[in-house]
């Protein structure tokens, strides 16, 4: 029996290159759910950034720029100036929107740019082997931080990080695969919230059992424990 | 048609024929001496609610937003210069990979580095293959601000035409010099077209999985590029026909080598210009046919030799004449300058 | 009086003397005479309180490139500037400069025939210290001859506008100012016979 996918997904790339058990797979096809229910994949833009979620850029029958590591929030707020009409989905991960990316994130903030931005934090640089990460935790052994060394007391907590410098207007929130349903209403809120043309952004709380070395069961609990220091929620609404 | 002169900068001009190109929406970030030309969209922008303005957090975003604007079908472009010009090569080259008409005037200064606010001709190799570029641009080089009126606009059209980021490459002299221009020509423009949201859906990448997926890519580029070309390169040679010393000059060195020249023809000196207004492509062919009776060649720039280095790539199996060099890299070379060169050569 | 198919002139001082007002009154003025005309602001990096340069070269030939090397009147306007604007003068330079605020002393290296306006003094005394600068571009009128003074005044006014449209009064000032540059430019060659 074929598995049942959204409409907007490309059912011809599919199966798609993320690693299995990638917690990508949830995201997308959330994420595709929430564009059909809402029936806007005729003016949806999509735009990925260099990371793992490079490998979407054919995820989708939406058109769809794969940008440089870090350049998906000033690509996304570009396009959506001068087309004001769309609705337009700019996903990232940790590094690319905390690291690289960090400045631009936070002046679309600033500016209220009315674009969606989707923030996947597996608190590590997965492409590239599994580096420290802006959200990596103090003591987190990475291929950059062996024996736990050179982390952060503390990590980048990136939806109130942005409430500083957004508008009261903006949607702020941090979702986690490990609640699906709770995931795609926010989604769906934040795409809302561009509608109404303001800023939205979702931090979703995912596993990397390649990079974190772990089984589902493993994958799950760590997940379960990171959601103590990222608190699940709406940041600002 | 009449003449319409006027008396403007040279950012005045650019900021002018931009308006007149169609252009409709700018993105960029503030850097001496390209800031008036923003200035003066944003003060349009604020009149004409059909023109788009952004003011990026810096040049990345700034031309990531250029590119944006181009996938809505909006003729976008923006401006900059010095370590500007660096930043902004990161998504120049996603727009060479994806054959989009950015178009960008840089007003170079001086480098490397921070350098000076002003002038030099030192950002030559960065227009021409700056990033991790394998050149498929464009970069025009005017030499006075008439030529920057009419370059200008062409740069639009010849982005739009071929689908290739293109260049106006000038210098903070000519951005912020006040000269007569006569500004009756219009060089009519080619429509933009959205490239999302409009017919068949499209997924556009940058990265690639396998090298020989790239490699394919590129060769569709080059191939794109070296047809674009035949169409685009621009050169002027000068009293070269005959000439014994033929100077190599470009932008407003350019113009000052041409006054040199028909200075030094009066005083029956058998010397000549080639200037390339073109600096990608280069005309390689006029080049080579300029210096046929040269025994000497005068390459003269504001740098340390960036042009030279093309100089004598394109004429190394076409010429034995000598070399002679007026390198003054971040410092002006007026045509006095020049002439004495000549004088001390000839 | 200079002669020549192209006056390069330089004008330095501090920033806020108003340099930049005059280089291109001079030039709109020029521009007006149908000649061929190219005006060029150089400063350094800061916004204030650096020297301040203007670039104008303009007659009826072709002009190559917005700086030159040697200027053919040089126009200085304070201390600071003798020392970066030294390149530029030849023997055959006029060098022009504000007597009150520049010591001949301190010109005493300068090979070049020099030509003292009491602008500061004369705009204080007679007029309004600030059209001390409308001064000195009387007498830079003066020296090149070939622009007339009625098109100087059109682009004086051209430049004020604004200015003139608060204080109607500044429009008499300024031509007063500039017909009094002049007047001091003839004198200095009366005083020399």
């Amino acid at each position: 029996m074929e598995p049942r996918f959204p409409h907007c997904v490309n059912p011809k790339t599919k199966p798609s290159n993320f690693c299995p058990g990638c917690g990508y797979g949830i995201i997308l096809k959330t994420l595709g759910e929430v564009i059909d229910e809402l029936e806007i994949a005729p003016r949806t833009v999509f735009a990925v950034d260099i990371g793992c979620n490079l490998l979407a850029w054919d995820y989708y029958k939406l058109d769809t720029i794969q940008t440089h590591h870090g350049r998906v929030t000033p690509l996304s707020v570009g396009y959506k100036r001068a087309s004001q009409e769309s609705v337009t989905i700019g996903i990232a991960g940790d590094g690319g929107l905390y690291a690289i990316g960090l400045q631009s994130f936070l002046h679309a903030a600033h500016r209220d740019d009315p674009v969606t931005i989707i923030g996947v934090n597996n608190t590590i640089y997965a492409m590239t082997g599994g580096q420290l990460a802006p959200t990596s935790l103090l003591g987190q052994i990475t291929d950059s931080s062996p024996e736990g060394k050179f982390t952060y007391e503390k990590p980048v907590f990136g939806p109130e990080l942005a409430k500083e410098m957004a508008s009261s207007k903006a949607y702020l929130a941090r979702a986690s695969i490990l609640n699906i349903f709770q995931m795609k209403q926010m989604l769906r809120s934040a795409i809302e919230r561009q509608i109404d043309g303001h800023f939205s952004f979702v931090e979703i709380m995912s596993y990397c059992p390649t990079n974190w070395k772990t089984d589902a069961k493993q994958s799950i609990e760590a997940l379960e424990k990171l959601e103590e220091t990222f608190k699940i929620g709406v940041v600002n609404d | 048609m009449a003449i319409k002169k006027e008396l403007l900068t040279g950012n005045d001009v650019v900021l002018k024929a931009a308006l007149l190109a169609g252009a409709e929406y700018f993105a960029g970030y503030p850097i001496t001496p390209s800031t008036e030309i923003m200035n003066g969209w944003a003060r349009e922008a604020a009149k004409n609610p059909k023109l788009l303005f952004l003011q990026t957090e810096d040049e990345t975003s700034a031309g990531m937003a250029v590119i944006g604007g181009l996938l809505a079908g909006k003729k976008t472009w923006t401006v900059t210069s010095g370590v500007g010009h660096v930043l902004i090569q990161d998504p120049l080259v996603l727009a060479e990979t994806l054959s989009l008409p950015f178009v960008m005037y840089v007003g170079q200064r001086g480098g490397p580095s921070t350098g000076t606010v002003i002038y030099s001709q030192q950002e030559l190799n960065l227009a021409r293959y700056g990033g991790n570029s394998e050149g498929l641009r464009v970069v025009y080089a005017p030499s006075n601000i008439q030529e920057l009126f009419e370059v200008t606009q062409k740069a639009f059209h010849t982005a739009w035409r071929y689908r290739l980021p293109t260049i106006i490459l000038g210098d903070g002299y000519l951005t912020k010099t006040l000269s007569p221009v006569d500004t009756s020509r219009v060089l009519p423009q080619d429509p933009p077209e959205a490239i999302f949201l409009n017919k068949e859906i499209k997924n556009l990448r940058n990265c690639f999985s396998r090298e020989d997926e790239l490699a394919e890519h590129i060769n569709i580029l080059f191939a794109k590029y070296a047809s674009a070309s035949r169409q685009i390169v621009e050169s002027e040679s000068y009293k070269t026909n005959d000439a014994r010393v033929v100077i190599f000059a470009w932008g407003t060195v350019g113009f000052a080598a041409k006054v040199a020249v028909s200075n030094l023809r009066k005083e029956n000196k058998r010397v000549g210009l080639f200037r390339p207004i073109t600096m990608r492509p280069f005309d390689d062919k006029g080049a080579i046919k300029a210096v046929q009776k040269a025994d000497k060649i005068l390459i003269a720039e504001s740098s340390g030799g960036q042009f030279g280095r093309i100089v004598r790539e394109t004429l190394t199996q076409s010429t034995d004449a000598e070399y002679i060099r007026l390198y003054k890299p971040a410092e002006g070379i007026t045509s006095e300058e020049i002439e004495a060169k000549i004088k001390e050569i000839y | 009086m200079i002669k020549k198919d192209i006056y390069k002139i330089l004008i330095a001082g501090e920033g806020g003397q108003g340099i930049q007002s005059i280089a291109h009154i001079l030039a709109r003025a020029a521009y007006e005479c149908d000649l061929n005309v190219s005006y060029m602001p150089n400063y350094g990096v800061e916004q204030r309180g650096g020297v301040s340069l203007g670039f104008i070269q303009l007659g009826k030939g072709p002009i190559g490139f917005p700086k030159f090397a040697k200027a053919d009147l040089l126009v200085v306007m304070c201390d600071r500037a003798i020392e970066r604007t030294e390149q530029y003068v030849s023997k055959e330079t006029l060098y022009l400069y504000d007597a009150d605020l520049i010591s001949s002393i301190k010109l005493a290296g300068i090979r070049a025939e020099k030509l003292p306006i009491p602008a500061t003094s004369t705009a204080s005394k007679k007029l309004d210290p600030k059209v001390f600068n409308i001064i000195l571009l009387g007498a830079i009128v003066n020296e090149i001859g070939i622009i007339k003074n009625k098109i100087v005044q059109e682009a004086l006014i051209e430049n004020f506008t604004d200015k003139y449209a608060l204080k109607p009064q500044l429009k008499n000032l300024n031509i007063k100012a500039l017909e009094m540059g002049q007047k001091l430019a003839q004198e200095v060659y009366k005083n020399d016979k």
